[in-house]
């Protein structure tokens, strides 16, 4: 039953950074591929109507960290508390930014709106990188199942890490060239001309520098934290992973050459899939690796909720989730096909 | 671990929880008023009532927005800043947050975008609709966060094991919770009396500066229609069944709003007064003689427990705070009746629009309902100390044990400052919106489209 809510978690925090990881994406592009405010609108109205419902997931999947977990929960929120603000903070000028810039029209505030999308998602995407360092590093916990990270220490990782370190920043970075090179894909698929054309190249490019990435990662995540090699040597099935994120990343790559939109956008898609696979089945069952002692380690074992809500939150949780679905789909068919300029006009 | 941060964690989260519910209140109230007037729209095929509610839903619009991004900050700060809160009862306050999230916000979310820019692509029938899902979707919303609240004032349906932690036994009737019930019908009618309140006032303002004038009197007749009908509701019998359950389960509670010391018979109502903490009595008090136990037990001279029954230390912290916070409610909610009854009068009469001073009165009353509101909640989370979760868990215990006060005085001077920041652009942008006003009867429906 825990290894099923560790599943559910996992899968809500990946439709989390798929979905709402094109959003940001957009807004770390933004300023290269629109440079007229009639073009900044119309990717905008990409993102527009559907990144509320994309940033959902990140709270139901923080609800179902809770409701499952409540242990890790409280034990991670407290530990990263400094991050976690600052991602609250980041989130609330973004989202502003997106909602905002439209009610006014004025250049100044149009400026201000614009730079705020573009340091809000870039941080954010920076932020949900070191976020994914941190579970694979570990964090200092005591023996009462909490910690408390200061922000960073002196960037080395070890018994003591901060939060930014070495290995959590470089993961950052990737996150956010990844998300960047994901929108780029978002924004190539949904609009035309010269929006579509610089979209295009800039996803030409990430999508190098994702490949050259990709060869030395694996090799820094095993520095940082050995013990992220042992399921692999447990379940060789694991071995499946890096093979097929090698091979979704020439897909990317192929695809991108041949400028076919939507494979180029289910194939970043799909890889940040296998990422946040590789990601779960190398800390299994651990919610949070102990740096100071492997016995203090959160496990989905010892941090889990009583068996009786766990079996109920099956029930409602299939019930949720099929709803979820029929609207998601109703809204995505509802907003579906490249996006138009609409008339020059304020407000909804 | 020292006293003055759980202070701080108090203040932090009373911060947040205030400043993110002045938007809800208006989002839930302002929803089932777009509803009646789409209903009305659609059943009447008047036009008068479409173009009317697309300002609301442009109002709706910003309001939403502040709503959301003040909302996802609450949920992160139970973890944060309350973290051995967290651990202890994530086991049942878990379930209804997360069951917020999957059954409230991913509805809200997914028709809010149709009901802002689906008025074209839709037909009418399914505008109505998505506005009707949004109305539902909020009010889901404050069903699952007060079914969380309700719990942590009277819990039920949980066992504790050995190390202290919660879980919960049985879901249906932690949803069930009979506090619930009146918790749940007198807030979201104090959303109605809010939304009410301010769509009324913003009719006002129209009629008073003569613009609009087609669509002001569907605001104003509408609203206050509503109105008056919630505002009596909330006294009797939404007000009466909260304060009745209040003094049966709370007692401590129960004699801090009432600023009952002692404890004895033929007990009066205290109009107004002074609590003074040192003398343990009520400075000029001005009372209804032995109205409080008519209300509270059905006899004149029926018995109520003072706090002087009560161990000092399981007195709320803040007695005055709790005292005053619930005579503010009840004299504005008293205030309010008065106002839309007699508004409602008017109407009747057919003298309201010409009454300019009741105008007057509707369009400054708007705040009000807001302090209304913040004033109950007050009342019901001060008057919950020193219990965080009622005779079970004591506020001490629950903040998060490695987060020192320096960390959380720096976020909350972070939060002030964006909140403050938010709070002017929202006053900027609603004035704004309300200076544009309801489209007229010869712009059509592109214009008011527009774009994002
Ligand atoms: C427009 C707002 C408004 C108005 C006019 C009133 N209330 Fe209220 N009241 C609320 C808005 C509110 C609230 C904000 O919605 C509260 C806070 C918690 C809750 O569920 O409702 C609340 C709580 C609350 C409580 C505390 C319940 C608890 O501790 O859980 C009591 C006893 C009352 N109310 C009683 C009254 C009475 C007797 C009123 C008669 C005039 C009244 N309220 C008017
Ligand atoms: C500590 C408690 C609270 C938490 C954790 C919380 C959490 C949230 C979150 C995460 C959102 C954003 C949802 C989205 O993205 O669509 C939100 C918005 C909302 N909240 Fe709260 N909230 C709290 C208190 C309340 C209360 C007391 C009410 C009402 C009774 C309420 C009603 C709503 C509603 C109706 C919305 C929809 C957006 C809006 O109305 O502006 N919340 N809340
Ligand atoms: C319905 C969801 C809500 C939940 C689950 C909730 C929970 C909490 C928690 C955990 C605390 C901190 C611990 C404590 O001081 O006891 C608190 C305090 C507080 N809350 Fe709420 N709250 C809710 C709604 C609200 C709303 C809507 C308001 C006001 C508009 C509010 C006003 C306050 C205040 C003023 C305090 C500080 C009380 C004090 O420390 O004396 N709460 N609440």
């Amino acid at each position: 039953m825990e290894a099923f809510w560790f599943i559910v978690l996992g899968v809500l925090l990946t439709l989390f950074i798929v979905l709402d990881g094109f959003d940001f994406g957009t807004g770390i592009i933004y300023h290269f591929i629109a440079k007229t405010n009639d073009e900044r609108r119309a990717v905008l109205n990409a993102i527009g109507p559907i990144w509320d419902g994309n940033e959902v997931w990140l709270i139901i999947a923080g609800g179902a960290l809770f409701f499952a977990f409540p242990i890790a929960y409280a034990s991670i929120f407290s530990g990263y508390y400094l991050a976690l603000i600052f991602l609250l903070w980041l989130l609330i000028f973004r989202g502003l930014s997106m909602e905002l810039r439209s009610q006014i029209s004025n250049p100044l505030w149009h400026t201000f709106w614009d730079a705020m999308l573009t340091i809000g998602s870039v941080s954010i995407a920076l932020l949900l990188g070191v976020a994914l360092g941190n579970v694979l590093r570990g964090a200092p916990l005591d023996a009462d199942g909490f910690f408390f990270l200061p922000l960073w220490t002196d960037f080395r990782t070890g018994v003591y890490p901060g939060i930014l370190d070495w290995f959590t920043v470089l993961i950052g970075v990737f996150s956010v060239v990844l998300l960047a090179v994901h929108g780029a894909n978002f924004i190539a698929l949904k609009t035309v001309g010269v929006i579509q054309d610089r979209a295009r190249k800039i996803a030409r490019k990430g999508t190098l520098i994702v490949i050259l990435f990709a060869l030395f990662l694996p090799v820094a995540s095993y520095v940082a934290q050995p013990m992220l090699l042992e399921n692999y040597k447990l379940y060789w099935i694991g071995i499946l992973l890096p093979i097929l994120s090698f091979f979704t990343l020439l897909g990317l790559f192929i695809t991108r050459r041949k400028d076919n939109d939507l494979y180029a956008f289910l194939s970043s898609a799909f890889l940040i899939v296998l990422l946040m696979l590789s990601v779960a089945f190398s800390v299994f069952p651990n919610m949070i690796i102990a740096t100071t002692n492997p016995s203090y380690s959160l496990t989905i074992y010892n941090t889990a909720t009583s068996e009786y809500a766990l079996r109920t939150g099956l029930i409602w949780y299939s019930v949720g989730a099929f709803l979820a679905l029929c609207y998601t789909l109703f809204m995505y068919r509802s907003f579906k096909g490249k996006v138009s300029l609409p008339k020059e006009g304020e407000g909804y | 671990m020292d006293d003055s941060i759980i202070l701080l964690d108090r203040l932090h989260f009373a911060f947040n929880i205030i400043f993110h519910y002045l938007f809800p209140q208006l989002t839930m109230g302002l929803a089932f008023i777009i509803v009646v007037f789409k209903s009305i729209a659609l059943y009447t095929k008047n036009e008068a009532y479409n173009r009317a509610v697309r300002f609301l839903i442009k109002l709706f619009a910003i309001n939403f927005i502040f709503g959301v991004v003040t909302g996802i900050p609450m949920e992160f700060l139970f973890g944060t800043n309350w973290a051995e809160f967290s651990r202890r009862t994530g086991g049942v306050i878990g379930n209804t947050l997360a069951m917020e999230g999957l059954f409230a916000f991913l509805l809200e979310s997914a028709f809010l975008g149709l009901l802002l820019f689906g008025e074209k692509r839709l037909t009418p029938i399914v505008h109505w609709f998505s506005a009707l899902m949004v109305f539902i979707g909020t009010w889901l919303s404050g069903f699952f966060i007060l079914a969380t609240n309700a719990w942590m004032q009277h819990p039920v349906a949980y066992s504790i094991d050995s190390a202290g932690l919660f879980s919960v036994t049985s879901l249906p009737e932690m949803l069930t919770n009979p506090w619930l019930f009146w918790q749940y019908l007198h807030n979201m009618n104090a959303t109605l009396i809010t939304a009410s309140f301010v769509v009324a006032s913003i009719g006002a303002f129209y009629l008073l500066s003569n613009k609009h004038t087609e669509s002001a009197r569907l605001y104003v007749r509408t609203a206050v229609i509503i109105a008056a009908i919630a505002t009596v509701l909330q006294i009797f019998p939404f007000g009466d069944g909260e304060a009745r359950q209040v003094f049966k389960h709370q007692p401590t509670k129960a004699a801090a709003m009432e600023g009952i010391f002692h404890t004895q018979k033929g007990v009066p109502f205290v109009l107004f007064g002074q609590p003074n903490m040192d003398t343990l009595k009520l400075d000029n008090p001005i009372v209804i003689p032995y109205a409080d136990s008519l209300m509270v037990t059905g006899t004149m001279d029926g018995e109520i427990k003072g706090l002087n029954s009560f161990p000092k230390e399981d007195w709320p912290d803040s007695v005055p705070l709790v005292f005053y916070a619930f005579h503010v409610m009840v004299i504005l909610g008293s205030l309010f009746a008065l106002i839309m009854l007699t508004a409602l009068f008017l109407l009747w009469r057919k003298k309201l629009f010409p009454s300019r001073w009741m105008l007057w009165i509707l369009m400054l009353s708007a705040p009000l309902p807001y302090l209304a509101t913040i004033s109950g909640w007050i009342t019901t989370e001060a008057g919950r100390q020193p219990w965080l979760v009622y005779g079970l868990m004591r506020t001490v215990e629950g903040a998060s044990p490695h987060v020192s006060s320096g960390n959380v005085l720096f976020t909350l001077l972070g939060f002030t400052l964006i909140y403050l920041f938010m709070g002017m652009l929202f006053v900027t942008l609603v004035i704004r919106v309300i200076t544009i006003g309801p489209p007229h009867k010869s712009e059509s429906i592109e214009i008011t489209q527009g774009s994002k």
